[in-house]
């Protein structure tokens, strides 16, 4: 069980890790999508 | 030579033997020791003979003195007091030794002998209940000397094995002591060999109660000095033939112990049996009943085996401790011990044989320290001071090691010493958490570093003209995305106007609206896809301004990195939290259990 936790937690940081690298490289920024106000509108 | 009784072959090993008593036609034998005249086993690779053995008494404990030969004719003997042994060597007769004057000595006080202090721990009357093989100095049955045991002072040893000093007056108090210098030792370090069979047909005895002349089983008789009837619950005084009854327990006392009297279990890797069980009540709280059960190894000597509410703690008996002062932490064996409670327990019910004159109504007053999963518990006992080590398991543990049927009582909530389940992987979680910080922070490090490419500039002025409202940049190529677009709006005056702001890709027709604002600060829209875009700006009021519109494309935000490590240290801060939880409750839990019975 205390394996397991820990476990599970490291592959929680890695992808967290991932998620950061990635989503720089992206430009997708969480908080200021969120906080920014920004609409959407889609044409077609 | 030979045996002039039985004319069994009768050799004399050691040249320093003033005795030898015959053990074949001897009828008493240390029925209850593994070890027997005869044994051999080696010690550091220094093959050794067990030639004689002396069981003594007192009227609180009984022992065995083996004598032993090392192969290369020096003489030592092991003490094995109720499953513990001591290997003791005998100090060359010397002018300290001729002259050392324990008499003097009150027990707990500091001496010095050849450069060490000791403490002295035990003064007691050994007699000789019986003897067989070889013996240094004449004695017989019967005999009676004063023995002196001492131990080394507790700041001079940190290892948990101190020197013991054992002094004998073997032959009164006016010759010299015999002094010998030991260590307690396990009892598979003498890798003993042609041991006696321990099997119960040959030790155990069965007794007629004088009360009620029913029948009852004794296992361990050298050993035990109080033995409860099992029919009139009367407790029998063992220790002598005369088999006298004592006081008597309540017979209608209802308990029916979990763990039958006579069954083995391995616990912790060593085998016991349950030989005694006894059940006590908290004097402050009357309805608050434990159970205790005695468990004893010939090899490894008694255990105590704890029962409270779904509680259970195997634990064992300590020297080297010196008593606490009030509730200060202890420190023993690297571990500090933090004060948990104190227990005042009458014992109000006894099944089995114990190792000490057992009394109805006994009252033990315990101060509890923990250090989780361990305890210390030490005993302020006025006749015989004890500190216990105590060990928790959960219930499945003892059900697995007696293998019983019945299933336990759990615990209700966290118990005094179970280890909180958070408590060890909180500090892999901080590791963990760490590594991970400086791995983001090195990853985020690189990700700005990479400088964004500027994509447009242009300057802007909105007249006051009601139709002047609306404006729009030229088309602007973002390329190599998605990625975020940094919009900066800047003007020379103090002006705070706000915009709605639509970046338009020019052949999807896709809009991205936000509000901006002069000076504002930089704007961050996120995730913007390649394509041909413009900025239009329309002002929300009517005022003259002019401003400069600077747009940076693949423009990078700390905000990420902020949301990883809150995102990385919630469950660190959960484990660390829930273990902060569990103490308090820990804390809490004993007088609040008190209370519910």
């Amino acid at each position: 069980m205390r394996a397991h936790a820990v476990k599970i937690y490291f592959i929680l940081c890695i992808i967290i890790c991932g998620l950061l690298a990635i989503s720089d490289y992206r430009g997708f920024y969480l908080f200021e999508r969120h906080f920014l106000g920004l609409t959407v509108i889609h044409d077609n | 030579m030979n045996c002039p009784t039985c004319s069994s072959s009768l050799e004399t090993r050691s040249l320093h033997s003033t005795q030898n008593i015959c053990p074949n036609c001897h009828q008493l034998q240390a029925n209850d020791s593994p070890l027997q005249i005869g044994s051999f086993g080696e010690l550091n690779s220094r093959p050794l003979t067990i030639i004689g053995c002396k069981k003594k008494v007192t009227n609180r404990v009984s022992w065995f003195d083996w004598l032993i030969l090392f192969s290369d004719s020096e003489v030592a003997w092991i003490k094995e007091s109720q499953g513990q042994w001591t290997l003791f060597f005998f100090e060359n007769p010397s002018e300290e030794t001729r002259s050392f004057d324990p008499f003097a000595l009150n027990i707990g006080d500091i001496f010095s002998y050849q450069g060490k202090k000791f403490v002295l721990k035990k003064i007691h009357l050994g007699q000789i209940e019986f003897q067989n093989g070889e013996s240094l100095l004449q004695s017989q049955e019967g005999d009676a000397s004063p023995v002196y045991e001492a131990e080394q002072a507790l700041e001079e040893n940190s290892d948990g094995s101190p020197f013991i000093l054992n002094i004998e007056y073997s032959n009164g108090k006016e010759d010299p002591p015999v002094i010998s210098r030991g260590r307690n030792i396990e009892f598979a370090e003498i890798k003993a060999q042609n041991l006696r069979s321990l099997d119960s047909g040959s030790r155990i005895q069965k007794i007629i109660c004088p009360s009620c002349s029913g029948k009852f089983i004794v296992r361990y008789k050298s050993f035990s000095f109080r033995a409860v009837c099992n029919s009139c619950f009367n407790i029998i005084d063992i220790s002598s033939d005369d088999h006298m009854s004592l006081r008597q327990f309540d017979l209608k006392y209802k308990f029916d112990p979990v763990i039958a009297i006579g069954s083995t279990g391995k616990i912790l890797g060593d085998v016991f049996e349950v030989i005694g069980c006894v059940r006590l009540i908290d004097q402050e709280h009357a309805d608050y009943e434990t159970t205790k059960y005695l468990l004893f190894s010939p090899t490894k000597s008694y255990r105590w085996l704890n029962s409270e509410h779904g509680l259970w703690t195997f634990s064992r008996v300590v020297s080297d401790l010196p008593k606490p002062l009030g509730i200060q932490p202890v420190d023993y064996r690297g571990q500090k011990y933090t004060y948990d409670h104190a227990s005042k327990l009458k014992l109000v019910f006894a099944l089995g044989e114990f190792f000490w004159p057992l009394q109805k109504d006994e009252v033990f007053e315990n101060k509890h320290f923990i250090s989780p999963p361990y305890e210390l518990s030490f005993e302020q006992n006025i006749n015989d001071p004890r500190i216990y080590l105590g060990r928790y398991l959960n219930p499945d543990q003892v059900t697995s090691a007696f293998k019983l049927v019945k299933t336990l009582e759990k615990p209700a909530d966290s118990v005094p010493h179970e280890v909180s389940p958070f408590h060890h992987i909180r500090k892999e979680f901080l590791l963990i958490n760490i590594v991970f910080v400086v791995v983001c922070f090195f990853i985020q490090l690189r990700n700005v570093q990479i400088p964004a490419t500027p994509v447009h500039h242009s300057r802007f002025h909105f007249t006051t003209d009601a139709e002047d409202k609306s404006q729009s940049t030229e088309p602007f190529e973002l390329r190599g995305g998605p990625s975020a677009l940094a919009i900066l709006l800047i003007s020379p005056s103090t002006t705070k106007i706000k915009f709605e702001t639509s970046l338009i890709e020019i052949r999807s027709k896709n809009k991205f609206v936000f509000p901006m604002q002069i000076n504002g600060g930089q704007t961050l829209v996120p995730h913007i896809p390649s394509g041909l875009y413009l900025l239009n700006f329309t002002k929300s009021k009517n005022e003259d301004v002019m401003f400069d519109v600077v747009a940076t494309y693949g423009a990078k935000s700390w905000s990420n990195f902020f949301l990883a490590v809150i995102a990385m240290s919630l469950p660190s801060i959960f484990v660390f939290v829930s273990d902060q939880i569990f103490e308090v409750r820990r804390r809490r839990i004993r007088e609040l259990k008190k209370g519910q019975n």
